[in-house]
């Protein structure tokens, strides 16, 4: 049963999330014996604790009411390269217009438009792990749109979820499409979501005329107050599953993190003038 | 360890490789002989990486920074070629487990333990700062446990202090592992030796409680708790300990201790070469994993063949060893030791069977949000229990272990802890819903002990709880899936040809399943589906009705909740919409009836539960009204007949002998059960699931649900 295996994986993904120890451990373990990871998956998740946390909210005061707010705070929280894995670098073209988004056509076609007037500016940048011997090249990327409301931004999550079954098939530019795309998304204290309002996991495959495929392909999606982040991976030859993960697991959740210092209810508040400096920039609009 | 493979290389150096301790990402790490015969640990770059500089050079100075740590607690490094075209380098091997391993495998360590652990690994850490580096990544899994005590390992990921921070800013890659990272790490800020003693801190409380100190789940939330919450220490009962674990995990890295400071506060004997400091079992442990990995081949090639390390020594024994333990590997080599441990048989005590309960555990919302079907369900199991107990014919008398979590994810896995440590307990009815079984099924599964729920339905709950398929959590009821794939089939025996599909985010990841299902069933099927999503932040679905009528919807299958159907409920209503109009099972309750008023009325649910006043449970019903006083609630007859299915289970394994089956034998049974019950025959796939072929239908006529009987799902 297809719904089944879509469950599955984005089950998977969501659940590796959860088991950080069993994910991030061994790669680069030197003289660790074999630890299995079954032994520290296991009390990873026996502990796991969903919705014990406390519930970030943002702070109206702090969210960007301007355009040029709104692009100063993408710039803070984005990720670059840093926040994925070994080996990930810059692609060409590297940033996108922050006037202009991806908007999925009739045709099941994204095409670059204006912003609308729901959102204050959104990001793109782009990423990649250059092909390596008999490894092909993976594609990642990483978006942040800041919107006025919360209540705009949790529209523009409702839109992604809607699109996915009206468009199991996309095409994001000639060439180069989408397939057997499927979502899920998690609400706050679901399937390990903690940090964000509502958390979309897509999963499908990717398909290049001329880089071949299909490849797994998989978007994640946060929505936190007005602030919409996400990350895609496009795998490439002899990339395994396991490999794409290790490189885009973490990387929402920094960004959300980063959101949550920014505009969030308690930043600021807990201590350390790290936080000052982080947010240093602020106000230079 | 795993066998080399063809494409290993058989030397390195002059080492000889003898099998795989672990592969990841960058590289392989080997477990290799020297000439003079010493164990070592090659870790081998790929080739891609070694290609790029940054990462040659980050290897160049681990490789550096390893040689420069001083300390008995520190495993050192052998030698190392970090210009070749597969850099490598070799440490000592160390033969034991890792902590994580350690608590793992035998819980939580005594205070003095962890006081022991804490001064050994402060003294560590501070011969790592002394050579100028910072750790970054203490966690368990990075601290050995060998019969010579414990070691620090690896410095992948280790930097120098200061020198080179300007570098390392703009395109160093974050790393450590989430749980163990200090709040300066988490926010990918520069960070100092105060860093190591945050985890270090987060290491300590892990031992002495087996818990985190901030919890675990997704990296997202680790992080966030390790920088926002207080950590919870509570279960640290040591109180200077506590205190001490407090500071280190403070937020600010200057208000931390000093690694000199921790050494000195923890006052203990400090371990001279020895494991005898730690728990009999720990010792165990170490003295087992150490004879495993010693007994290889390749180092004493005869002896072991075809034997398993299942033959566990007794502790008196073992206690001997490990005081001798050095000398002993020294003189005899692992087939020595392994051979001593050999000649153990395991004596375990003599099992009493008498005088021990047969206990069947509940683990129900009694108070929470789903209590009216947990307590509906607790009723329903006490009146089976008391039914079996009033049998002249019972082979022992059931216990039932009723445990109230109010549906609260911590308070579900306290309660999992409680009902799994208790030895007497064969299997578990419940949980009862979504957010008790995402933090509760684990413990189950880890334990070995069967659950068997009737009312938690989902797909994801369990798949974000584990990552295999469960073992012991069985659903006694038909999957929510079946619901909604009923309901599509509902919506085109009805004459729709364009479903309406109104998600509503207010209904969370169970309602999104049902999505999944509908899109897939109607993009197999002649009707083309028309699906909106509403965010849970919008005040009203209702505000999408317009736009679904205007393409065309001529039914609705609404998934959410109940309070919020209602206004979709008077919106149709309003527009004199006469279509079919289908509710997903957590919207359809009482509360969705009250709410809509008149506009109610004709809704439909296809439901995963039978009606408690049904003809086919009616038995059940009379009973229960006898016993209680009142009709049963939803999901009682499901829970009854459960509860005699695990009776029967048990008594079947009991047999004339009355023996008391173990956990696995229950599960086994269970898995197999052909069990005829008065809602359905009770029969589990290979996931446990129910095998079943209908779910139960109702509509809202005359201000209430009425029950219309069962509707087969048809598997197109």
């Amino acid at each position: 049963m297809a719904y089944a295996r879509a469950l599955r994986v984005s089950g998977a993904m969501a659940a590796c999330g959860a088991m950080v120890l069993g994910c991030t451990g061994g790669g680069g373990g030197s003289a660790s014996p074999p630890t299995p990871s079954s032994g520290t998956a296991r009390s990873a998740t026996a502990d796991a604790q969903p919705s014990a946390s406390a519930t970030p909210e943002t702070d109206p005061g702090k969210e960007p009411k301007t355009a040029a707010q709104a692009q100063s705070l993408i710039q803070r929280v984005i990720s670059g390269p840093e926040l994925f894995g070994t080996g990930v670098v810059r692609a060409t073209p590297y940033e996108s217009d922050p006037a202009r988004w991806a908007v999925l056509g009739d045709d099941c076609l994204w095409r670059l438009r204006p912003l609308p007037e729901d959102a204050l500016a959104s990001l793109t940048r782009h990423f990649e792990v250059p092909a390596s011997g008999a490894k092909g090249a993976v594609r990642l990327s990483a978006t942040v749109t800041v919107h006025r409301t919360a209540l705009d931004a949790s529209w523009e999550q409702a839109r992604m979820l809607e699109e996915d079954l009206d468009y199991t098939e996309q095409v994001q530019r000639p060439g180069e499409s989408l397939t057997g795309l499927q979502s899920l998304s998690f609400a706050r204290g679901e399937g390990g979501n903690t940090s964000g309002d509502d958390l979309l996991l897509e999963t499908g495959q990717c398909v290049s005329d001329t880089r071949g495929g299909p490849y797994p392909y998989w978007w994640q999606q946060a929505v936190l107050g007005p602030v919409v982040s996400g990350t895609s991976v496009c795998g490439g030859r002899g990339r395994s599953q396991e490999e794409l993960n290790s490189l885009v697991a973490e990387v929402l959740p920094r960004m959300l993190l980063r959101v949550q210092e920014e505009i969030g209810r308690t930043a600021g508040s807990d201590s350390s003038g790290a936080t000052a400096s982080a947010s240093g920039t602020k106000g230079g609009s | 360890m795993e066998r080399l493979l063809p494409a290993d290389p058989s030397r390195l150096g002059g080492y000889r490789l003898l099998g795989r301790l672990g592969a990841g990402g960058m590289g392989v790490v080997y477990l290799a002989r020297g000439g003079a015969g010493e164990l070592a640990a090659v870790k081998v770059i790929q080739p891609e990486f070694a290609q790029q500089a940054e990462f040659r050079a980050r290897f160049r100075r681990e490789a550096d920074s390893a040689r420069g740590v001083d300390s008995p607690w520190v495993v050192p490094v052998l030698s190392a070629d970090t210009e070749g075209p597969a850099p490598w380098l070799t440490t000592a091997f160390v033969p034991g487990p890792s902590l994580a391993e350690a608590v793992a495998e035998c819980g939580p360590l005594p205070a003095r333990v962890v006081r022991v652990l804490g001064k050994v690994l402060a003294r560590a850490l501070d011969a790592v700062h002394q050579a100028g580096l910072v750790h970054r990544d203490v966690k368990p899994g990075n601290v050995l446990l060998a019969l010579d005590g414990p070691r620090l390992i690896d410095f992948g990921i280790a930097r120098p202090t200061a020198a080179e921070e300007t570098e390392l800013t703009s395109d160093s890659m974050v790393v450590g592992t989430p749980g163990f990272l200090s709040p300066e790490q988490a926010r990918a800020l520069p960070v100092g030796p105060a860093s190591d003693v945050f985890s270090l801190g987060c290491v300590l409380a892990y031992t002495a409680t087996g818990r985190l100190p901030f919890g675990t789940g997704a990296a997202d939330a680790l992080l966030y708790r390790t920088v926002h919450d207080t950590p919870d220490l509570d279960e640290v009962e040591d109180v200077e300990l506590r205190d001490l674990l407090e500071r280190c995990l403070a937020k600010e890295p200057a208000e931390r201790p000093h690694l000199a400071d921790i050494d000195a506060e923890l006052v203990e004997d400090a371990p001279a070469g020895s494991i005898g400091w730690l728990p009999d079992s720990v010792v165990r442990m170490v003295a087992d994993r150490s004879a495993e990995m010693l007994a290889l081949p390749g180092v004493e090639p005869t002896e072991v063949s075809g034997e398993s390390a299942s033959q566990r020594p007794v502790r008196r024994r073992v206690l001997a060893l490990a005081a001798g333990g050095t000398a002993l590997l020294a003189a005899g080599g692992g087939a020595a030791l392994w051979a001593v441990l050999r000649d153990n048989d395991e004596k375990k005590p003599a099992s009493s069977a008498a005088h021990r309960d047969w206990v069947i555990g509940v683990q129900a919302d009694l108070s929470g949000p789903l209590k009216a079907a947990g307590t509906a369900q607790e009723r329903a199991a006490r009146l089976a229990v008391e039914q079996f107990n009033a049998r002249g014919d019972k082979p022992f008398p059931l216990t039932l272990r009723v445990m109230d979590d109010r549906g609260e994810p911590a308070r579900a896995q306290a309660v999992a802890r409680r009902l799994t440590g208790d030895r007497d307990v064969f299997a578990v009815l419940g949980p009862t819903g979504y957010a008790s079984a995402q933090s509760a099924v684990e413990v189950y599964e880890s334990a070995g002990l069967p659950l068997v729920t009737v009312s938690e339905l989902s797909v994801s709950a369990v798949q974000s709880a584990l990552l295999a398929k469960p073992r012991r959590y069985f659903r006694a009821a038909p999957l929510a899936a079946y619901s909604a794939f009923a309901t599509v089939t509902a919506l085109a025996a009805r004459g729709s040809r364009r479903p309406g599909l109104l998600v509503d985010r207010a209904g969370g990841i169970t309602g999104m399943e049902s999505v999944n299902v509908v899109h897939s069933a109607t993009g197999a099927g002649s009707v083309a589906l028309y699906a909106r999503v509403v965010p849970a932040l919008a005040p009203d679905v209702s505000a999408v009705v317009a736009d679904m009528l205007a393409h065309g919807v001529d039914s609705f299958y609404y998934t959410g909740t109940p309070e919020r159907a209602a206004p979709l409920a008077r919106a149709l209503a309003a527009r004199k919409f006469t279509g079919p109009r289908f509710l997903d099972i957590p919207s359809a309750t009482p509360a969705f009836v009250s709410a809509a008023g008149p506009a109610g009325e004709g809704w439909q649910v296809l439901a995963p539960h039978i009606d408690p006043g049904a003809a086919a449970v009616r038995p059940f019903a009379t009973a229960y009204r006898k016993r209680y006083g009142s009709a049963p609630g939803d999901w009682a007859a499901e829970a009854y007949d459960v509860t005699r299915l695990l009776a029967d289970r048990l008594s079947a394994l009991a047999g004339s002998g009355k023996r008391r089956p173990s956990r696995t034998q229950v599960a086994d049974t269970l898995a197999k059960a052909q069990f005829k019950g008065l809602v359905t025959t009770y029969a589990f796939d290979a996931d446990h699931q129910l095998i079943t072929r209908q779910v139960q239908h109702y509509q809202v006529k005359g201000g209430r649900f009425v029950y219309d009987g069962p509707v087969g799902v048809s598997a197109s």
